[in-house]
């Protein structure tokens, strides 16, 4: 199989040069597709790759919902369907206790400039240790998400504060996805889809 | 440590950011989601936009509580809100200003056709907490505190005469403190012997527009201004609202007022616009509307301090709507017109419009007004007049109470100065006025 690329060119031409050349599989802990993998298709790995807006939600034993902000997803076993997502320790404790709790995970990922988002459900989630290479995922979706963010006519101060966090402890949290879901803004938002199409554009 | 308090974090609902909402079904499930908006509602609520019946709904109508994170748009500091829900309003004052809100965010996001509001979900918020754990709030950077301001705007109001002062200090001081550069007064009125109280809205006096735009009109259907006086609550929106605004745009045809024909005075597209409601009891006087250029303008602060003003104006105004003085005694009889061209006015009896020279002026009560100040003009000379007399006058026919001459006064004399120097209405003491014309007046009446 061919790595693919960024496929979105709206992404793609606001890259930096350093980041363009890369593929997906580069840029991923995995580099080996697999029939076996469900959900972890090249297109939605390269939508995963795309998305510097990562919003987290789990739940405790109480099932209260608990809400964060991540830093980067990597892929932790493509054959198994397992991710990983990184996170501020300190700017995650809730989050952090309630994975302990329920390990359940919720991933909701969105480019601000065209709105596609996508949700991923998983289960089996539990808190591991970032990658020396998760840094890396960190630094290329924080380039991308300040690209975005400065073409929507966000104060740079705000940009660059927004992943101030990336400085902090950081805390693993690996899953098994169970689920994706369309979340582009619209009336088909919340729909299941396979991992060949990708969230729709509104 | 110190509870946060909502009033704290205002800005972070601004909209700034979109905030995410986490949620957990029966099943167990959590789910998250990215929310288009937050409204502040009070101290101890919130009001989320309800847009889809999508997994975030089902999840909330099974197990109420959420839990949000909202950034603030300045400091990038980021707050979770810990919430139960507690109902949906689909009308009503809160659900229109979140409509409003959100119909300026969907345009700022080019999602006009998507984000359409079904509802406002209103929650308990339950706690507040910070997410750097450090116990920092965010600051308002350069932005001053309004309180001084609005203390010495309502002081100053405190002390005018009459009702033409007060508003013209109004808008001064509004101009001046809150540098709100354009801001306009409207006054709530009804069509003249309609049984329907205050249908329309109409202005009566601006700063920083082209012109006054006096006698612009709107009805409660139109625009920021007739949701305002419609819902009886401020309506904020924070970014370009096509369809809550009037502003004529460049090269394009004029937006003129649904009921009186007179063109909103704005010309460059307000990226924020702000009205609200001038009432006093349950009596809506009029609408306070600002509006700028620049998008985010007008913050959650900005709204208090000009419904704090509004607050006091209405106050104001009922106060000297009941002790209106009594006008000056023996008005002068007659006068002469100034030996200029003739001056031509038409008065059409359908709608008591006026036209001067051929140019629309103005309909409604305060063309009415014109018309018997003329006709006494033409029978016997007389050119010095009273509020008492028009008050009492059978043809004008006012309500006994609330008549709202003064204003129709101010907005007949706005009217005229616009339209030019043919004629005028020169106040000449408390309670009088006198009219001077160029020419000698033609006055034809069409029924």
């Amino acid at each position: 199989m061919t790595e693919q690329r960024h496929s979105d060119p709206a992404i793609t031409n606001r890259l930096p040069d350093s980041l363009k050349g890369r593929t997906v599989g580069d840029m991923m802990s995995d580099h080996t597709p697999s029939p076996h993998s469900h959900f972890l298709t090249d297109t939605i790995l390269s939508f995963i790759n795309s998305c510097g807006s990562i919003r987290l939600a789990s739940r405790t034993a109480l099932f209260r919902p608990v809400a964060a902000r991540g830093l980067a997803v990597c892929v932790a076993d493509r054959t198994a369907d397992r991710l990983r997502v990184c996170v501020s320790t300190p700017g995650c404790r809730p989050l952090l206790d309630a994975i302990r709790d329920s390990g359940t995970l919720a991933v909701a990922l969105s480019q601000p400039l065209t709105h596609r988002s996508l949700q991923i459900k998983g289960r089996d989630a539990t808190l591991t240790a970032c990658l020396p290479e998760d840094r890396d995922q960190i630094e290329h979706l924080r380039r991308i998400m300040v690209l975005e963010l400065r073409e929507l006519g966000y104060d740079q101060t705000l940009v660059e504060s927004f992943w101030k966090a990336a400085e902090d402890p950081l805390t693993g949290i690996t899953f098994t996805v169970t689920g994706l879901f369309d979340q582009t803004p619209g009336p088909g938002a919340g729909a299941a889809i396979d991992g060949h199409t990708g969230p729709a554009t509104p | 440590m110190t509870r946060i308090r909502l009033e704290q974090i205002r800005d972070c609902l601004e909209g700034g950011v979109p905030a995410t909402i986490a949620t957990c079904g029966e099943d167990g499930l959590p789910n998250v989601s990215l929310l288009t908006q937050v409204q502040y509602a009070d101290s101890d609520h919130v009001a989320l936009t309800y847009q889809f019946f999508n997994k975030t709904r089902r999840n909330i109508l099974a197990n109420p509580y959420a839990m949000v994170q909202v950034m603030d748009p300045v400091s990038a500091m980021e707050f979770r809100l810990t919430l139960r829900y507690l109902r949906t309003e689909t009308s009503g004052p809160l659900f229109e200003a979140m409509r409003a809100r959100l119909a300026g965010i969907a345009a700022h996001a080019r999602m006009q056709d998507v984000f359409v509001l079904r509802g406002a979900d209103v929650y308990r918020v339950l706690d507040i907490e910070a997410v750097d754990d450090t116990g920092r709030l965010p600051c308002n950077g350069p932005r001053p505190s309004l309180l001084p301001a609005v203390r010495q705007i309502c002081g100053r109001l405190s002390r005018c005469p009459d009702l033409e002062d007060l508003l013209e200090t109004a808008l001064d001081e509004i101009t001046r403190q809150f540098g709100i550069r354009h801001v306009m007064m409207f006054m709530a009125g009804s069509h003249p012997g309609s049984d329907i109280t205050q249908d329309r809205l109409y202005a009566l006096a601006s700063r920083g527009f082209d012109s006054s735009g006096a006698g612009f009109e709107v009805s409660l259907q139109d625009g920021i201004v007739g949701v305002a006086a419609r819902e009886r609550v401020p309506i904020r929106i924070t970014n370009v609202a096509a369809e809550y605004s009037y502003t004529r745009v460049a090269g394009g045809e004029d937006r003129t007022g649904p009921l009186s024909g007179i063109p909103f005075p704005g010309r460059i597209p307000p990226g924020s616009q702000m009205a609200v409601p001038v009432q006093c009891g349950q009596r809506l006087l009029g609408v306070l509307y600002a509006e700028s250029a620049e998008e985010w303008r007008f913050s959650y602060d900005d709204e208090d301090a000009l419904a704090t003003v509004a607050s006091q104006l209405s106050v104001m105004m009922a106060l000297l709507e009941a002790t209106a003085a009594p006008a000056d005694p023996d008005p002068a009889r007659s006068c002469q017109h100034g030996g200029g061209p003739p001056v031509m006015i038409r008065h059409y009896a359908v709608d008591d419009s006026v036209f001067i020279d051929g140019d629309y002026l103005i309909k409604g009560t305060a063309g009415a007004i014109l018309h018997i100040i003329l006709r006494d003009y033409l029978r016997d000379g007389r050119c010095d007049i009273t509020n008492r007399e028009l008050r009492l006058h059978p043809d004008l026919r006012l309500p006994e109470v609330s008549d709202n001459l003064e204003a129709r006064l101010i907005l007949l004399q706005r009217r005229l100065t616009d339209r030019g120097s043919a004629l005028s209405l020169q106040k000449t003491g408390r309670g009088r006025l006198r009219l001077v014309l160029r020419g000698p007046v033609h006055l034809e009446e069409v029924p």
